[in-house]
């Protein structure tokens, strides 16, 4: 993982930024301005690996949902001076999808959580089915888990009682269905629709503004 | 040395991946020569695997590979796999055709300087990696001279000759399908069956270097090994098995990598 961290002295509250599948934990920071955005919300920017994992415990695979919401925690409090009562979690599309899910089934209480043009995967039916990536990590065809526990659509009530959810995406974003179904759910101002295609200068701004 | 350190996309395993990458450079710093003047400017490669615990940074941080590659002017490619066993997996990536395919042609691209020859590169890992440094080593002969295999169990048919209990059976069918890897004894995943066929292919093959600790619980396995090899006739792998004291352990997988880069016999610069 990378960590960055704001100047000046800790504990520093967390915030969490997850990739899209197939980007590792140095994408986040290669692609936006990582650094100026720990140091302007004086937060410890967490970029974990998922891998091919859409942050699960993977039917195939490794335990990536368990590493992210137990195991990550745990390192960051016995090393660094961290704030884990103040807790954002964002991502990017499979990202996003993980951030919601982690909210939904961790151990940990976010104060926000972001989904950046993505929602649940369940929702995007044949275009994750024909992907063996996401059957890996599902262990089924991932439009066959709508009403699961894996379509965290269904969560969203829930997760709501503690964190505030927002949902951030573009017109021609390839997940828009499912983000589109996530923010039907959320009040309109945690919904922030964009036109075109998001990519990580847009998502960085989301995270300049809502985080 | 220099060291790079590379995050890519790959095509063949729809990810980004690292490598870490030790370069021979002529001059050094404090503490130790460079490989001397005298050298051609292609480097020799040596593709270091990683065991199943680990990535492509273990082999830096648990040993001074890089001061032993520094004499020899030896380049050091060192992937990383998750515990994929250096195969395509049947559930998750391809990494044998990552391993064979795409890292070798991406790192010749970037690094003009690597040879191409075969008699300048070699393939060698611990554990895991050892069976992948023999299974792309004994499919691929043409493509290596040398291969290293440190410590090796989890490779069919050896797992059974050591392993008790539960055997990661999750990770067994991830891998190969199947949990019960004793069944593939005699195909296509089988390190001896690889041997007979690189071998009665009439192909030069590389030579075998092999070592294990005399406490390691693998060490059934390496007699298993050291037994077939040295069956056969002529030792047609020039073969040679070292034990030692030791566990599976870093400190042994260090001195052992030394004894490997001696018997690449590379002349120091």
């Amino acid at each position: 993982m990378q960590v960055a961290l704001p100047s000046g002295d800790g504990p520093w509250p967390v915030l969490w930024l997850l990739p899209p599948m197939g980007c590792n934990h140095t994408r986040w920071s290669a692609h936006t301005d990582i650094e100026a955005l720990a140091e302007k919300k004086h937060r410890m920017v967490v970029m974990p690996d998922l891998k091919l994992s859409c942050g699960l415990d993977m039917v195939h695979g490794l335990d990536f949902h368990s590493m992210l919401v137990t195991e990550l925690p745990l390192f960051l409090r016995e090393h660094f001076s961290v704030d884990l009562t103040s807790q954002v979690i964002a991502g990017a599309k499979e990202g996003a999808y993980a951030a919601v899910y982690a909210a939904a089934y961790g151990t940990q209480t976010y104060e926000q959580v972001i989904a950046l043009s993505g929602g649940s995967l369940t929702d995007e039916g044949l275009l994750v089915d024909s992907d063996l990536r996401f059957r890996h990590a599902f262990g089924d065809k991932v439009s066959a888990l709508v009403g699961s526990d894996y379509d965290i659509g269904i969560q969203i009530q829930e997760i709501q009682k503690h964190s505030v959810v927002y949902v951030a995406y573009g017109m021609e974003d390839s997940y828009r269905y499912s983000a589109s179904r996530l923010g039907s759910k959320l009040p309109p101002w945690q919904v922030e629709v964009l036109d075109g295609t998001l990519g990580w200068n847009e998502w960085y701004k989301v995270l300049q503004k809502r985080v | 040395m220099s060291l790079c350190e590379m995050t890519f996309y790959s095509e063949i395993l729809k990810m980004d991946t690292q490598i870490s990458v030790i370069l021979p450079e002529k001059e050094q710093g404090i503490g130790m020569g460079g490989y001397g003047t005298g050298k051609s400017d292609v480097c020799p490669v040596l593709w270091l695997l990683h065991g199943r615990s680990d990535d492509h940074t273990i082999w830096l941080r648990r040993t001074s590979i890089e001061r032993y590659a520094v004499p020899l002017g030896l380049a050091v490619v060192m992937p990383e796999v998750s515990y994929s066993r250096y195969l395509n997996m049947a559930y998750g990536p391809a990494y044998y055709d990552y391993m064979t395919q795409e890292l070798p042609r991406l790192c010749r691209q970037i690094f003009p300087s690597f040879s191409s020859r075969r008699e300048e590169n070699f393939i060698a890992g611990l554990s895991m990696g050892g069976g992948g440094a023999m299974y792309i080593g004994l499919r691929r002969p043409e493509n290596y001279s040398h291969i290293g295999m440190f410590s090796t169990g989890g490779a069919v048919p050896l797992e059974p000759l050591w392993r008790t209990g539960d055997s990661g059976d999750k990770l067994g069918e991830d891998i190969y399908g199947t949990a019960d890897t004793g069944s593939l004894k005699g195909g296509p995943y089988d390190l001896f069956v690889l041997a007979r066929k690189a071998w009665e292919s009439g192909m030069t093959l590389p030579s075998i270097y092999h070592t294990m600790g005399t406490e390691d619980p693998r060490y059934p396995a390496a007699i298993a090994v050291k037994h077939f090899f040295e069956g056969l006739p002529g030792n047609p792998f020039r073969y040679e098995y070292h034990e030692g004291p030791g566990s599976h352990e870093w400190a042994f997988w260090d001195q052992w990598i030394q004894g490997f880069l001696d018997r690449l016999n590379i002349r120091e610069g």
